[in-house]
């Protein structure tokens, strides 16, 4: 049995230890947002921040994860925010996904997940990326050929989250 | 129903639907005449194009399925442009199996070829201008006017100072008789939704991966199963360990499936882990175990046996000969699918290019008719023509039917890799002979591939080609795409040669013309350079269509044509294909260790009428990285029968970081809409090959260029 926190909830798994964290997290957790591409750590496809930092999790045994280590996927870059006067909070898009959608970054989208935690992990470590720091974080797989719209989706969501906008 | 025959008079019978207030609009099963469907009519759900609710929803079902090219969102817009539908109010659906959403292009219910838009663009403007008419008539009748004193718009109906909401009329609308005749479609310049940049309507599933692909389909009692398929084509299995594979946690079940065997667990990594214990033997298979070398030998001696033509008044003659390679699609998406077939119906989830598809395999295999068998498309993680087979399908409803519980498959992608239906291996050559003004008076060309067509033929006529009579398919007119038209010349002498090799091969987006492309763009470019000419010019002084001229008179000044910056070259290509006709440039410098730096990717097209030019310019963008990603690194390798590479670290995809800019015009038409999803792909080799050449003066003539020693790098602008 695996204790871990994901999306800042608790969770328990009865998984063997050799178990990708990916396939905990599709299959046990039913978390689905994440998504399975090559099983080799080549496409990114599986991406979640671990403790902040971006992980393929296509090859991370779920034994691996560090006591207490927060796991972020995309169901957990996508915020609910307290509302009283609805039932279930409000949600509310992270920059990143709004600049996704100003951008209109997504075609098939499988690999879209992936591609927002890295830009995600990427904008918080350094606000304002140059061409160059974007080419370094951004080297997940797109098969649809969006990538010269996520390089201006990172770009307007770093003005995004300077300018305090969302 | 690629015209609905207005001529007839048409009375329709309208009705409130039986699940859910409000009015439905549907077809007729012969998908002849649109009809507003009776409430007795079976599976009225299932038939429904339009569904307006006393609620205020607009419901449009799309015919074809959303696998990134955004049909999803301008299938739409045709019907709630036409209909004055309020574009908030609208809840886009993809269509179940049902005959009346095939493709009048394919007369099967199939996405592909390029042809959502221009083969539904006419039915959907008259579904939504019926559903138009049947609220203004209900509208008339609630103020008791004419519908000629009534005008539409944003989901109402007014009458001077008076409104109401389409939500309103639905119910009286639903009891009137509408004469289609009355259902005018909108001169084009009353469009308000067709021809703007509308944001697509899947955008914010996609980016909180709310969305769902067939692998994220999930039911309860539901197993996960993945497969292994012998490694050599026509390989049969030998043996497996059976025991150990049962001893492992979770395992459920084993069943053998066409080619190969599936572990059924709990989950996929046990499945996996299962399938390891398992460790199934496969033999070698009857035919003789080819490599690429025997491929390429097999495929020339084709070439060789052709007695081909020379003018002899010809000045010069230019011979040439390309070829490329297989290549797989690998879509980001292995190939999944789950089933559950009970006794009385089965149930597929599938992210399909082909519901027909899906549906004729689960017939064959469980016996159940078409009422009983549902279809149900998620969003597809890529297609580019790989998910209109329906191989995995097979092994799903399989694996259900053995086991009486929903089975979802999902392939490794080494299986995904290794067991693909490829784009063929082509070779090419080429006679060219010119007068003594350097035009061309010749043009000869012979290819040779295995048929794609044959091979589905042979395994059965698949229902997509069934309507065709088989006396009618002579050759192979998806190998010759692109070659019997060539812009440049009145009527090539071209023979194609279809060669039986035991690699399965597909539509791989483009499908021909991908290959074609190729082959036609760097002829013309070599047959310029050769005459001293410029590529540009010497295309332009070759071409006679108008819409080609256009193009690519607009691309020379967009790409600003011969005045690059020091050290910097251009390629340029032209292709026509599904209608749509392109050009594109690419300019680049290449460093003395061969590795290339993109600056910059133009391309111009003529597509006709446009729906949504943001979609269509993504369409091409994707489609000139798909092609880049070929051109750069795409093979697939034949090693004694079976294929070499197994994953992304040797069948490698470019990156963010390689690719340039890439600048895309759309010329004003309004001619009848033709293909995006493909367009972007043919030109983009010879347009990459031809820029190599300017800058190193080595010209490539087989495909991918990383064979010959280049390597994309960091593009810059």
């Amino acid at each position: 049995m695996f204790k871990l926190t994901v999306n800042k909830k608790a969770y328990q798994a009865d998984v063997d230890a050799d178990t990708p964290l990916l396939w905990v997290v599709r299959d046990s957790l039913g978390l689905t947002g994440t998504k399975f591409g090559c099983g080799l750590a080549q496409c990114g496809a599986c991406t979640m921040l671990i403790n902040g930092e971006p992980t393929r999790t296509c090859v991370f045994p779920v034994a691996a994860l560090p006591e207490g280590a927060e796991v972020t996927t995309i169901e957990g870059v996508t915020q609910t925010q307290p509302n009283e006067s609805v039932d279930n909070g409000v949600q509310q898009w992270h920059p990143v996904q709004q600049a996704w959608i100003d951008e209109q970054v997504p075609q098939c989208g499988y690999c879209q997940s992936g591609q927002i935690l890295t830009a995600v992990a990427l904008l918080d470590k350094n606000p304002n990326p140059s061409e160059e720091d974007i080419e370094n974080a951004m080297v997940n797989i797109c098969r649809c050929g969006t990538y010269p719209r996520i390089r201006k989706a990172v770009h307007r969501a770093a003005d995004l989250m300077q300018g305090g906008e969302s | 129903m690629s015209e609905l025959n207005l001529n007839r008079r048409q009375f329709i019978q309208t009705s409130v639907a039986v699940a859910g207030a409000g009015l439905i609009v549907g077809c007729s099963s012969k998908n002849e005449v649109i009809m507003l469907h009776s409430d007795d009519a079976p599976n009225t759900q299932l038939n429904a194009w339009v569904h307006i609710a006393v609620t205020g929803t607009v419901t449009i079902t799309v015919p074809s399925v959303e696998m990134g090219q955004g049909v999803k969102t301008s299938m739409a817009m045709i019907v709630a442009d036409e209909m004055d539908a309020d574009w908030s109010t609208v809840n886009v659906v993809i269509a179940p199996w049902n005959a009346q959403f095939n493709n009048p292009a394919m007369r099967n219910q199939i996405t592909g070829g390029s042809t959502s838009i221009s083969s539904f663009w006419l039915p959907m403007r008259q579904v939504g201008a019926v559903a138009r008419q049947a609220m203004l008539a209900a509208a008339a009748k609630v103020w008791g006017v004419n519908t000629n004193q009534l005008i539409t718009k944003n989901g109402q109906v007014f009458q001077g100072a008076q409104t109401l909401n389409y939500s309103e009329l639905a119910e009286v609308a639903a009891t009137l008789m509408i004469d289609v005749e009355d259902a005018q479609l909108k001169q084009p310049s009353d469009f308000n939704l067709i021809g703007k940049a509308v944001p697509r309507v899947d955008g914010l599933e996609k980016v909180t991966g709310q969305a769902e692909f067939g692998i994220d389909v999930n039911l309860p009692d539901m197993l996960v199963a993945t497969v292994a398929q012998a490694p050599v084509f026509g390989g049969k299995l030998v043996s497996v360990n059976k025991d150990a594979a049962m001893k492992v946690k979770g395992v459920r079940d084993i069943v053998e499936v066409p080619n190969g065997i599936a572990v059924l667990a709990d989950s996929y990594w046990q499945a996996k882990k299962g399938l390891a214990a398992l460790a199934p033997k496969f033999d070698e298979g009857d035919e003789p175990l080819m490599s690429n070398a025997d491929i390429t030998k097999r495929l020339n001696e084709e070439l060789d046996d052709i007695k081909v033509k020379v003018p002899k008044q010809a000045k010069q003659i230019v011979e040439l000969a390309y070829e490329v390679p297989y290549l797989a699609h690998a879509t980001m998406e292995p190939m999944t699918c789950t089933a559950y077939v009970q006794a009385d119906r089965c149930d597929i989830w599938a992210p399909t290019q082909s519901q027909s598809q899906t549906g004729a395999i689960a017939e064959d295999i469980t016996g159940l008719k078409q009422d009983e068998i549902f279809v149900h498309t998620t969003y597809l993680g890529g297609g580019f023509g790989r998910r209109g087979e329906a191989d995995f399908v097979e092994q799903a409803v399989l694996a259900s039917k053995a086991v009486g519980r929903p089975v979802k498959v999902i392939w490794s992608r080494e299986e995904d890799t290794q067991h693909d239906y490829y784009r063929p291996a082509t070779v090419a050559r080429f006679q060219i002979g010119l007068d003594e003004n350097n035009r061309i008076m010749h043009w000869g060309a012979q290819t040779a591939s295995t048929s794609i067509l044959k091979r589905l033929i042979k395994g059965g006529m698949p229902s997509f080609l069934k309507w065709i009579p088989v006396t009618k398919i002579i050759g192979d007119p998806v190998a010759e795409e692109g070659m019997k038209h060539v812009a440049y010349v009145e009527e090539p002498d071209y023979e194609n040669k279809l060669v039986p090799l035991p690699i399965p091969v597909g539509f791989w987006r483009s499908v021909g013309h991908s290959s074609n492309g190729f082959f036609v763009e760097s002829a013309i470019d070599e047959v310029a350079v050769a005459v001293g000419a410029d590529p540009y010019q010497f295309r332009r002084n070759h071409l006679k269509d108008a819409r080609e001229i256009a193009v690519m008179e607009k691309i020379k000044a967009l790409s600003n044509w011969g005045k690059s910056d020091p050290g910097r070259v251009q390629g340029i290509s032209l292709h026509k294909s599904f209608g749509t006709y392109i050009a594109e440039v690419v300019e680049l410098s290449v460093s003395p260790e061969k590795e290339v730096t993109l600056h910059k990717i133009t391309a111009v097209l003529d597509c006709g009428v446009v729906v949504n030019p943001d979609t269509v310019k993504a369409q091409i963008e994707g489609g000139i990285i798909f092609g880049l990603t070929a051109v750069a690194e795409g093979d697939i390798t034949i090693e004694k029968g079976r294929v070499k590479q197994s994953n992304f670290h040797d069948y490698k995809m470019l990156k963010l970081d390689q690719i340039p800019e890439i600048v895309v015009e759309i010329i004003l038409s309004a001619e009848a809409p033709s293909g995006i999803g493909e367009p972007g792909t043919p030109p983009i080799a010879a347009a990459m090959t031809n820029a190599l050449f300017q800058a190193t003066g080595e010209r490539i003539t087989s495909l991918p260029i990383a064979k010959h020693g280049y390597k994309i790098g960091r593009a810059r602008g």
